[in-house]
């Protein structure tokens, strides 16, 4: 291994793949694409993936997952020059069926040589409800179009019958053409770079640099497995809605981790089975939340690739909420991943809880659509992030996501006929700690003509729990005004649908994020601070913190005259 | 007698033109208490009673001061609901979940960012009147909190800014010394983060720039009370302008060189170059297209320095700059190896002090520099005119040390490695502004300057398949001459958002006309000789409800004909991403540059002017080149190039070195570059 090279084409993948994502962002038709929903990476001829590119965990799980599947459907008939794979079914890869993938193959004198792959989250994918993502389907037949590995173009020529299918079964198809022809545009630089990176090294030395990487990044991964104390280690989440909004009901998300030397067992045996309604996980986003808690958990610095996955096995039982059978619906996933998260950092929290931080929530999604005065259709899908949690030795960030962000009120209000009346803070709602987690974030609409609404809540009945004696932050709530009514709290469930007329008003507040650590350990000038900062009342800050203040310095902090 | 000066982090860089006919330079080290006594100085120096036309200036001040978080106390002004727009920041987080992360704190603290009550929809409509009680109260609490600058952007104030302006009024008779910036002047597009943090920036840094100006003015004034300020577009700006709009002097340093390099480029020809700017931290590119920088309407301040646009977690700043793309990979860049065994290079810097180890100043860990004296690039005894000494032994052993013995290599080679690492890096910021935007890099000639920009130039340009590099004269102060180059430019905007279809060409020149009368006012108003002046008209362009606009200049007769501008547009489209782009055309904002037309110099003046180069006795030292092993390299100064010579070559300047590697040749062209050509 030429460690020069190494660094070399490290920077060269990097900026390939960055290259890809900016061909995307910039030729992307839907809002949803523009505010980062989608990811970009390199394959190797072996179908491994080699660097993250500029994908999160998640989703370059998803990339891992869906290779196999696409190697073995075309073992036989092989793949030619200017061929587009296209997919998105959970059984065959995929995540949940809104997350289209787009393949294409990399050439090296007439070789085989790699893939240049993206997916994005398509603003539709047919079947019963807008957007594919509502919980209240009951079999994957109701969520769409399933796009097994088919092969889009073939040999550079597009299969007709597979796009005119798409367009008569897909709400707003232009658009959504738009948002396939920015993945083939990103695709397509990605492949024509790679094939000119792998011309200028040779390919066995590249090959070679793969396989290094691949090799490393399983050994950093078992060197920091075999570091933790072997043992059993559990965590538990528990979900409260069946899809339906059926009140009373719970499932639990069972983690327990086995730590065996340089091998690292991930069971969820005492998870759930799977739920008829469509909360449950696709099994590539169950590996790809594990795999991406554990990266960051074990070696946070450390490269990702297809090697840092292999010392981890998994046990989740066929039928279960992780890995549910066909035709198990899959759309609604999205409050599960982040319990599924947090089971896995509280098992963590078990063996190194000077490490483990209660990980960043939220992702609450309000999707209106309706029609404008001059009768044309239009769609906002607009997401909310929490913020970030309480860590060891540092707070939380208050509504701060991940790569995404979220949709700017002006862009809001001149593509539908929709008023934020205010978009901010809640005071008090951050989860009590020695650090403490980041504030609620809300949002109240108000409607100028009428609309049909779905709310996603990740947590619509509590707000998740805190590590080493943080306490949870403050509830997700809606409330509905009606034009001349009293303000009314919708029904409480994961994925709540409504129909709005004009002047009537909702208000969405994302749950707030657990603190981290006793809340009577909290330093009383972080306390004083978030006082000034009128992020905390001192009435709530009596009830939340047992922690004596100076009188002087509260009137201070009180009075408004304190800037921070 | 013109007086340009680029004050950098380190060193201010001195040109003083004379009579037309002869410049003068000198490099001071920047000291913040004489700011302004040191350029007189330096004119004092000269002994002539000549008088100064100009002073034209390039400076960090602006940048710095948001960058360190210097900038007075400042309040904001909002619509009711909206306090935290301006700290969420669109709720950008980290995208691998780093749990060490944070967000950089907002320009304005929660308790100083407050509301009143009003409200205008997204088509103007007043929807709520401005409540007078809650603004006089929202002002009364800024008062009491003794800002010393206040920012009011209001929700929809890009449509509609009656709101703003009756704020405006109200602040003014309560606080009439304070400084205020509106948004719906300062940049009215839509958006309201983008608008908020670009008038929070404005707001906060007027009372920095008013007190730096007058400092420096203080001293200028005693020969010249014409100061001009460059620009983050690349065009100057009086200081009055520069008192009110301060914003647009962020990336006035870097704008400077790019500036020099696409003058450079014209008058020699080459179509389409890249400059190349590489100092001590630093390595910046443009791209130049046919002799004009790109440029970019929207950029950030204070997140990471990254080849990569998309993962900026600065704060917002919405002003017409150069597109210049920096990544953290300079001379004191220094050498680790990590987790994986691969060697890393950068973005740590070890600066100026201690600096790299062969400064013998008490650094130790081996950077850049180091490995290019190593090398044999660098001279082994002095650099920087004499005035610095090298140790290049302490170079090796920190090499051998550190990096050859753990991964196994020769010095030279770990040393030759490093380089590669760099160059790597570096090619990054020339990938971003090429082949990310649709250009292909290998028909480009790279203009190279910067204290280490020539060393680095040529085997750089092997990695991206360029093969003709410029070296300009005076490579280390090309970024001041450039200064005293540069046009007046003033830039507007106006927020449209309508279909392209619904548009008329009467209604696109009415709207260009208004534009245009008003930067003739602006000119006049500045006393800037407005008789040369030149319009460009532009116009923001997006498919149906893409992301991103694309600018297109409107240029011909038949320029702001809509149907026109559809077809400029598809075919715009087509060369970037490959398909025409299918849908509606919106056309989001229409923009006018106004440039005056004429440079106040070239390089063919200055080069009339007989600019001095060094001389010396040509001898020769061992320099390493790879697969080349190490040669016996002859060390020349530019002048003595009278014929095309091949490589490996040693040139050496005062101010820098330019490397010529086996299979490359170097020539003398015209007004004294340098050529360097790839022979395969």
């Amino acid at each position: 291994m030429d460690p020069i090279l190494l660094e070399v084409l490290r920077n060269e993948l990097s900026s390939i793949t960055e290259e890809m994502a900016i061909t995307v962002h910039r030729t992307a038709k839907s809002p949803i694409l523009r505010m980062g929903d989608f990811a970009t990476s390199l394959i190797d001829a072996k179908g491994r993936l080699v660097g993250l590119g500029a994908a999160m965990h998640l989703h370059a799980t998803m990339f891992m997952r869906v290779m196999p599947f696409i190697l073995d459907k075309y073992k036989g008939a092989g793949f030619k020059p200017g061929d587009v794979i296209i997919c998105n079914d959970p059984y065959a890869g995929a995540a949940h069926m809104p997350d289209v993938i787009v393949v294409m193959p990399v050439f090296h004198q007439h070789q085989l040589a790699g893939f240049s792959i993206i997916y994005s989250h398509q603003p539709d994918i047919g079947g019963r409800f807008p957007g594919g993502f509502s919980s209240h389907c009951a079999e994957s037949y109701e969520e769409g179009i399933r796009l097994s590995n088919l092969k889009l173009y073939e040999a550079g020529v597009r299969n007709e019958g597979i796009v005119d299918l798409l367009k008569a079964n897909i709400r707003a198809s232009d658009e959504w053409m738009g948002d396939i022809e920015a993945k083939l545009a990103g695709c397509w630089r990605g492949a024509r770079e790679f094939e000119q990176v792998i011309e200028k090294h040779g390919i066995e030395r590249v090959n070679a640099c793969f396989e290094y990487l691949i090799d490393h990044a399983e050994r950093t991964m078992r060197a920091a497995i075999a570091a933790v104390p072997v043992g059993d280690y559990s965590g538990e989440a528990m979900l409260h809605d069946d899809g339906f909004g059926t009140p009373g009901v719970q499932f639990p998300i069972k983690i327990t981790l086995r730590f065996r030397g340089d091998k690292l067992i991930v069971d969820f045996t005492g998870t759930s089975r799977q739920l008829k309604s469509a909360l449950n996980m696709p099994y590539s986003n169950t590996l790809g939340q594990v795999f991406s808690g554990v990266h960051s958990v074990l070696c946070q610095d450390g490269v990702f690739n297809s090697g840092s996955v292999k010392p981890i096995e998994f046990i989740a039982p066929s039928g279960s909420l992780v890995n549910p059978e066909f035709p198990a619906a899959v759309g609604g996933r999205a409050p599960v991943i982040f319990l599924l998260t947090d089971a896995l950092h509280s098992a963590f929290s078990k063996v190194l809880p000077e490490r483990i931080w209660v990980p960043p929530d939220g992702g609450d999604v309000v999707h209106i659509s309706g029609q404008r005065a001059d009768g044309s259709t239009y769609t906002t899908m607009d997401l909310m992030w929490g913020g970030w949690g309480g860590r060891p030795a540092m707070d939380g960030v208050d509504g701060a996501g991940r790569s995404y962000s979220t949709v700017p009120v002006e862009l809001i209000e001149r593509e539908g006929p929709v008023v934020v009346e205010s978009f901010g803070l809640v005071a008090d709602t951050g989860g009590p700690g020695k650090y403490r987690g980041s504030l609620s974030v809300f949002r109240e609409y108000r409607f100028l003509r009428p609309a049909k609404i779905m709310v996603r809540t990740n947590r619509p009945f509590e707000a998740g729990a805190g590590l080493a004696g943080g306490g949870r932050g403050g509830p997700s709530v809606n409330y509905l005004t009606r034009v001349g009514r009293e303000p009314e709290v919708l029904p409480r469930g994961t994925h709540v649908h409504l129909e709005v007329e004009p002047g009537d008003r909702l208000y969405h507040r994302v749950a707030g994020v657990a603190g981290h650590g006793p809340a009577s350990e909290r330093d009383p000038k972080l306390i004083l601070r978030d006082i000034a900062e009128g992020k905390l009342t001192p009435n709530a800050a009596q009830e939340q913190y047992p922690v004596s203040l100076d009188p002087e310095a509260l009137r201070l902090a009180t009075s408004g005259k304190e800037y921070c | 007698m013109r007086v340009a000066f680029d004050i950098g982090g380190t060193f201010t860089d001195i040109v003083i033109l004379q009579d037309n006919k002869q410049v003068y330079f000198a490099k001071v080290l920047s000291l913040i208490d004489k700011v302004g006594e040191d350029i007189v100085s330096s004119i004092a120096h000269l002994n002539t009673n000549e008088p100064v036309d100009y002073f034209v200036h390039a400076t960090t001040t602006a940048s710095n001061a948001v960058i360190e978080g210097k900038t007075p106390r400042t309040g904001l002004l909002t619509t009711r609901g909206f306090r935290d727009v301006l700290e969420l920041m669109n709720q950008k987080g980290n995208r691998l979940l780093d749990p060490r992360w944070t967000r950089l704190p907002p320009l304005v603290p929660r308790p100083l960012r407050l509301e009143v009550t009003e409200r205008v929809l997204a088509d103007g409509m007043v929807a709520k009147a401005l409540d007078f009680d809650s603004a006089m109260q929202a002002i009364f609490r800024l008062r009491d909190a003794a800002v010393e600058a206040i920012a009011v952007c209001l929700i929809n104030s890009y449509v509609n800014p009656v709101h703003e302006r009756a704020l405006a009024e109200l602040v003014r008779q309560v606080l009439p010394n304070c400084h205020l910036s509106l948004s719906s002047e300062v940049n009215p597009e839509g958006r309201e983060y983008e608008r908020t943090s670009t008038t929070v920036i404005n707001a906060s840094l007027l009372p920095v720039i008013n007190h730096y100006l007058d400092r420096l003015e203080k001293h200028l004034n005693r020969y010249s009370t014409r100061l001009l300020i460059m620009q983050s577009n690349g065009g100057t700006m009086t200081s009055a302008m520069a008192r009110k709009r301060p914003i647009s002097m962020v990336e006035s340093g870097p704008a400077a060189g790019v500036l020099a390099a696409s003058q450079y480029a014209r008058e020699l020809a080459f179509g389409d170059v890249l400059s190349f700017d590489m100092g001590g931290t630093t390595a910046k590119a443009c791209l130049i297209l046919n002799g004009r920088p790109i440029e970019k309407a929207y950029g950030e301040i204070g997140g990471n320095v990254s080849a990569v646009s998309m993962r900026g977690t600065g704060h917002a700043l919405r002003v017409p700059s150069l597109d210049i793309v920096e990544v953290g990979a300079g001379g004191g860049s220094m050498v680790w190896i990590d987790e994986a065994g691969g060697l890393r290079v950068g973005p740590i810097s070890a600066g100026a002090d201690p600096g790299p180890v062969c400064y013998g100043r008490g650094g130790t860990r081996p950077t850049v520099t180091d490995a290019n004296v190593a090398l044999g690039y660098m001279n082994p005894v002095t650099i920087a005119d004499g005035t610095l000494g090298i140790d290049r032994n302490a170079a090796l052993e920190a090499i051998r040390t550190q990096v050859a013995e753990p991964l196994k290599m020769s010095t030279l080679a770990a040393a030759y490695g490093i380089i590669r690492v760099a160059n790597a890096t570096m090619t990054r910021a020339l990938r971003a502004v090429s082949t990310e935007r649709g250009h292909d890099i290998r028909k480009m000639t790279l203009i190279a300057f910067g204290g280490a920009g020539p060393i680095h130039a040529a085997a750089l340009c092997e990695n991206v398949g360029i093969k003709t590099v410029l070296v300009p004269p005076h490579p280390g102060l090309f970024s001041a001459l450039g200064l005293l180059l540069a046009k007046t430019r003033l830039d507007y905007v106006r927020t449209l958002e309508e279909l392209l279809r619904d548009m008329s060409r009467a209604r696109f020149d009415a709207i260009f006309g208004e534009m245009e009368s008003q930067a003739k006012s602006d000119f006049d108003r500045q006393n800037i000789d407005g008789s040369d002046m030149r319009f460009e008209r532009i116009a923001d362009i997006r498919v149906g409800f893409m992301r991103d606009e694309m600018t297109l200049t409107l240029e011909g007769p038949d320029s702001t004909d809509p149907d026109n501008i559809a077809v400029q547009f598809r075919e715009a489209h087509q060369r970037e991403f490959g398909f025409p782009g299918e849908g509606d055309l919106y056309i989001v904002n229409t923009r006018l540059r106004a440039v005056s037309a004429t440079s106040p110099l070239s390089f063919q003046g200055l080069h009339e002017m007989a600019l001095q180069t060094s001389t010396f006795e040509k001898h020769t030292r061992m320099a390493y080149f790879g697969a080349f092993g190490e040669m016996a390299t002859p060390v020349i100064s530019r002048r003595s190039i009278d014929q095309p010579l091949r490589g490996p070559l040693i040139i050496e300047e005062k101010d820098t070195t330019v490397i010529v590697p086996p299979n490359w040749t170097a020539s003398r062209e015209r007004l004294n570059g340098i050529l360097l050509r790839y022979k395969e």
